[in-house]
């Protein structure tokens, strides 16, 4: 697809208005791109940390909870996990990354469970394993809130990354070098023309000389 | 703008039973069926988080995937007990690839 226009020196004017605008757009663009990709590699660093400590601990605690799965009678481990906790809340805020918006979120802790070594369920009853596991799914979770924000975030800006890409390389590839093309099409037909009236002044002139 | 919101977590029992304690609303499914269910409870309800473990979000794939574009909840997947790494993972690694081109976090392997 090219760009027809007439030629006339207005047009051409109006060509070189809009060559250098998606310049100036294309290097916005191109800054807006880089930007988010820094963002987006230490973010993608950070997940990645997370998902090696998660699945780690993760391993640990399942094997401690099987553990105390094996001690206790289910009745027991029941009664246990249901005043062991009642729903936590998280607050999501949001925040602007280079126009997208990003969720973060934080677990937020409940006043009446400062202290979290004490576990509100009957001590002779149950064994440390659970404790433990108990515990250690409590820190889980919070990493586990963690890596839920920044796996979004990475979502999030992959999208932009990716529409910002786009625009990149439609103004690189395709509108500047059309307009261009377009430009100098529109300067060689006036230079045409400007040559055509020069001879045929020329022209004229020996004409009206001859007489 | 600071809404307070739950975190629930959707695998099978005995993955799952342990988060019961650490304060997450705790879905526990055995079947295909059952997780569904579970899953349209917690998409009505106010949630910020969903984590939702590897064999599970196997079963659910075609039920999750207009999750993971949406703003709440946010999906995570989860390791279970039986089999660690996988799935998360390539689940991000596809995302990476989308957005940059490349794998890159491939190289940093090496």
């Amino acid at each position: 697809m090219t760009i027809k226009v007439n030629a006339t020196r207005q047009e051409l004017t109006r060509l070189r208005a809009r060559i250098k605008m998606a310049s100036r757009g294309h290097k916005l663009l191109k800054d807006k791109r880089d930007q988010l990709m820094k963002e987006f590699l230490a973010i993608v660093h950070e997940n990645q940390r997370l998902r090696e400590e998660l699945e780690s601990r993760l391993a640990k605690a399942y094997k401690s909870f099987a553990q105390a799965r094996a001690w206790l009678s289910p009745a027991v481990l029941e009664e246990a996990l249901m005043v062991a906790g009642g729903p936590q809340e998280v607050s999501v805020r949001h925040r602007h990354i280079m126009n997208v918006v990003v969720p973060e979120m934080e677990l937020r802790e409940r006043e009446d469970e400062q202290n979290t070594d004490v576990m509100p369920y009957g001590l002779a009853s149950t064994s440390s394993d659970l404790d433990d596991a108990l515990r250690e799914f409590r820190g889980i979770l919070t990493i586990l809130v963690k890596l839920s924000e920044v796996e979004r975030k990475i979502g999030l800006l992959a999208d932009e990354i990716e529409k910002t890409r786009r625009r990149v390389n439609a103004l690189e590839y395709v509108l500047i070098p059309e307009l261009e093309a377009a430009a100098k099409d529109v300067e060689m037909r006036l230079e045409e023309v400007d040559r055509s009236t020069a001879s045929r002044l020329m022209k004229v002139k020996d004409i009206v000389r001859a007489r | 703008m600071s809404p307070m919101s739950k975190v629930a977590v959707l695998g099978q029992r005995d993955a799952v039973l342990g988060f019961k304690a650490s304060g997450a609303v705790v879905f526990a499914a055995d079947s295909a069926e059952e997780a569904r269910l579970a899953l349209e409870e917690v998409k009505k309800g106010d949630y910020a988080i969903l984590l939702i473990t590897e064999d599970i979000a196997a079963l659910l794939k075609d039920e999750l995937a207009p999750l993971y574009d949406s703003p709440q909840p946010v999906v995570t997947v989860l390791p279970d007990s039986k089999t660690p790494h996988g799935m998360g993972m390539e689940l991000l690694r596809k995302r990476v690839e989308r957005a940059v081109g490349v794998n890159i976090l491939v190289k940093r392997e090496e």
